[in-house]
């Protein structure tokens, strides 16, 4: 419990907002992909969005992925170089740019790995980055993907409004040593 | 300019004969060729000469996107395929739409278009993956429906590959042959599917991981929010769409499902294209749907699948047109009523995507044999079996005999063009051909009776000097904004402001509720039309370029607009956002009609000329308006075409485009070619 990311473990983070899905109402068009492309980047490319629609043409299906914003981030845990931080307003867990090594720790730790693409990786200047949903923390409005869907399929579920930490589980962790 | 902005950079040919592939650079051709139906005409023009027939090797299957699909724009997520067409008759070069995301996929992988020469040895599918081109084995494939070739490559190649395939009908040769993508995006008409079944290529597999640059992303989010708005209340939350029986416009039609109980286990669904936000509504043709889970009826298990205006025909008569029945029953004599109902209907229209054979042809055909039968022919000798128009088995069996060329089955396969010459005049009569192997669409007839005289006679002008059908990608919204408009004021006010002429709507058809005429209003009802026609065509030709949704695009109407004027110039001020191109609308429609000239260039040197854009007449003129049996009238059309020609600055004897005017509009070359002289 010595080092500071051991220290790390144990501390307590802000909860966070997240972005829910109704898949009975997405109609798989997938705006949401091209504007989270376009608002983290210059390109309209949907493999380097941070929400990921799985379509379905031939039954009209939709299901998506997007970091779930974990209560107790297992990325953030995992991250040997602090590159996970908690933003301030909104409590998204996002990837520091500059910081990430490329390692991909965070990756492995995800627990939706390797099932859905929560946590995504990019080649920048012949590095790996990794990247996920940060819930749009340096827009105005908020996130892009839920301000854009046409049929109000996403919502952003407020920190406020989440699943509050059960107490026991608290409890229990900390009884482990967590 | 660099054009990096809006276009993904690179036209990807293949060439299966030699399993050889190359690319070409797109800026090569910007920016007077735009994209779409522009770089597709003129790389028609340099390559498809007269003579190559259409399942030639060297013919080119062109699948060709814009610099708009792939972003963020409205409607702008649809795709063409170019190419001589086997529908055509004669054959010759024409296009096709189709929805979905397909076309999206092939710019993320870096293409503006997939250009197909050559033909495999042995059945292949096509796979791009970014720069990875392979032609693959597709044995296993072949003979597989749709349907069921779409669930195999899916598994293979994962939810994100774009596919397009063909069916049995394309593997064929049928000339009424599908290219289908998903379970309701289809290239109908044409007969592209034959094409790719020509050239041994079962299907196309694209994965993509690049973008798009946009030039001015958040300028760009406004006009689609714009967009939206101008769309107005037709908007609809797809939460009040669960239950089907709270929506009145097809209640009817799915009676025996609610009779039967079985409402509860069928869903609907909207399947829009990359990222529109309209969802196939845009243009008042709200009974496009997705239907999930109909129970089959001669089939066991649910079925999936959309429903669109013409499957709805397919499946009862007069769907379209219920207000008009009456009235075509008082004035033919005949009620040309079928109906195979929901249920089984659905299963028909969902085996005619599974073999990939076009549904408006086959529902052409439906009407064609009925009233066949109800003109007292007796059909039994010629179909091999007792006629049935009721039953979903007889028109399944019909289906599968078209896709496979068995029996009756090898004569319909030609189209109804074709099949009308071939069984005789007495049935021919019946077979509404329009003309240039098209079968009646926006003709006041069959599935469009509420399109009443005057306003098909612009559709017929556009039909006449097209290729191809206007009424998709041409005459949309000219049907749905104007004609169909409960305000006639507004519609006026708009068509003297977007046609130049107050007279492009008159008369109004409620000033000949019975269909008498006269001279007067004979004359009104073929004066300045033409300007319609020009109009919707150079339009056309920008948004096919561009590409942009034909039922959203051009904005001419709004329903949230106090006055009803939309915005015409949004496609410039979208490709604008988009592509940093400084363009206005005025540069757009000149840009239209240059490339339209063009079309008419590779028309023309294929032997096109007035004859030709004359062999509507005598279809209509014995078939005429349904609801009121106005007809029409021939020489006061052939002047009103030799008016268009004047207008497009063409020759008004033979219809070919004049040496000034192609000067004019930067087509020297293609003048030269053409060899025309001064008059």
């Amino acid at each position: 419990m010595s080092s500071a990311t051991e220290r790390k473990k144990t501390a307590r983070v802000p909860l966070s907002g997240v972005i829910a899905f109704d898949p009975e109402i997405c109609t798989g068009c997938g705006s949401c992909e091209l504007v989270c492309s376009i608002a983290h980047g210059v390109e309209s490319n949907p493999s380097l969005s941070r929400i990921t629609i799985y379509y379905n043409p031939l039954e009209a299906d939709a299901v998506h992925d997007v970091c779930q914003q974990c209560h107790y981030p297992s990325c953030l845990y995992a991250c040997p170089v602090e590159a996970i931080l908690i933003h301030g307003e909104s409590g998204a867990r996002y990837i520091d740019d500059d910081k990430c090594t490329g390692c991909g720790l965070c990756y492995k730790a995800c627990p939706f790995t390797p099932e859905r693409a929560m946590i995504k990786v990019r080649e920048e200047g012949g590095e790996d980055k990794y990247y996920k949903c940060d819930l749009c923390k340096d827009q105005q409005d908020g996130p892009q993907c839920v301000q854009i869907c046409p049929t109000e399929a996403l919502i952003l579920v407020q920190a406020k409004s989440r699943k509050k930490r059960k107490k026991t589980i608290i409890n229990n962790r900390n009884r482990n040593g967590f | 300019m660099d054009f990096e902005c809006g276009w993904a950079g690179k036209l990807l040919w293949v060439d299966l004969s030699s399993g050889k592939y190359f690319t070409e650079e797109t800026r090569d051709y910007l920016p007077e060729y735009l994209g779409g139906r522009g770089m597709a005409a003129k790389i028609a023009w340099d390559n498809l000469i007269p003579g190559i027939g259409e399942f030639d090797e060297r013919n080119l299957l062109m699948f060709m996107t814009g610099p708009l699909g792939g972003t963020l724009a409205p409607a702008a997520g649809r795709g063409y395929v170019f190419g001589i067409a086997p529908q055509g008759y004669p054959p010759h070069y024409t296009r096709s739409g189709f929805g979905g995301k397909w076309s999206s996929i092939l710019k993320f992988a870096g293409y503006d278009g997939l250009i197909i020469k050559g033909r495999a040895e042995s059945p292949g599918i096509l796979l791009v993956e970014d720069d990875q081109i392979h032609i693959k084995n597709g044995r296993r494939y072949w003979g597989q429906d749709t349907i069921e070739t779409q669930k195999i490559l899916q598994a293979e190649f994962g939810l994100d590959a774009g596919l397009i395939v063909i069916g049995p009908a394309g593997e064929n040769l049928v000339r009424i042959a599908t290219i289908n993508s998903g379970a309701n995006s289809v290239a109908g008409q044409g007969g592209f599917g034959a094409v790719m079944g020509s050239k041994n290529l079962k299907a196309i597999v694209i994965k993509g991981t690049k973008g798009i640059k946009v030039y001015d992303g958040d300028r760009l989010l406004n006009l689609r929010k714009e967009c939206v708005r101008l769309m107005g209340d037709r908007q609809e939350r797809p939460r009040e769409v669960k239950k089907i029986s709270t929506h009145s416009s097809i209640e009817w039609q799915t009676k025996d499902l609610i009779d039967n109980g079985e409402l509860e286990k069928v869903t609907m669904a909207y399947t829009p294209c990359t990222a529109c936000p309209l969802r196939c509504r845009a243009s008042g043709m709200n009974n496009q749907r997705f239907f999930k889970n109909v129970p089959g009826v001669s089939h066991q298990g649910l079925l999936s699948g959309a429903v669109k205006c013409s499957d709805f025909n397919t499946m009862s008569w007069g769907s379209n047109v219920k207000r008009e029945r009456k009235k075509i029953r008082e004035k033919l004599g005949r009620d040309f009523r079928f109906n195979i109902g929901f249920r089984a209907g659905f299963e028909t229209v969902n085996l005619a995507d599974r073999y990939g054979i076009n549904i408006w042809e086959f529902n052409v055909m439906q009407v064609w044999l009925t009233e066949c039968k109800m003109a007292g022919i007796n059909l039994e000798p010629i179909l091999g079996m007792p006629f049935d128009e009721n039953g979903h088995l007889f028109w399944q069996t019909l289906l599968r005999k078209i896709a496979y060329k068995e029996g009756i089955g090898a004569v319909l396969s030609e189209g109804v063009a074709r099949a009308g010459k071939e069984l005789g005049e007495e049935i021919g009569a019946h077979s509404l051909h329009a003309a240039h192997g098209f079968a009646h669409h926006g003709l006041g007839t069959h599935n469009y009776a509420f399109l009443r005289f005057p306003f098909w006679v612009p559709v017929a002008l556009m039909w006449s000097t097209d290729t191809r059908d206007p009424m998709s990608d041409t005459g949309h919204k000219y049907c749905f904004d104007l004609v169909l408009n409960p305000d006639i004021k507004k519609s006026e006010d708009i068509a003297l402001s977007f046609y130049g002429s107050d007279k492009t709507l008159a008369p109004h058809p409620n000033e000949i509720p019975h269909g008498e005429l006269t001279p007067e209003l004979l004359d009104l009802a073929y004066l300045d039309k033409e300007k319609v026609a020009v109009r919707h065509q150079n339009r056309s030709m920008v948004n096919g370029s561009l590409i942009l949704c034909d039922g959203a695009f051009p904005l001419i109407f709004s329903p949230v607009t106090d006055d009803g004027f939309g915005d015409t110039a949004m496609e410039a001020k979208l490709l604008q956002a988009v592509s940093g191109i400084e363009i206005d609308e005025a540069g757009l429609d000149r840009m239209g009609e240059r490339l339209f000239n063009l079309e008419r260039a590779i028309s023309v040197r294929d032997g096109r000329t007035i004859k030709e854009d004359l062999s509507i007449v005598p279809g209509l003129e014995t078939s005429g308006d349904w609801s009121r049996g106005i007809k029409l009238d021939g020489s006061r059309y052939e002047k009103l075409l030799k008016k268009y020609y004047l207008e497009r600055g063409w020759d008004p004897e033979t219809g070919v485009p004049s040496k000034d005017k192609m000067d004019e509009l930067g087509l020297v070359e293609v003048a030269e070619k053409l060899d025309l002289h001064d008059p």
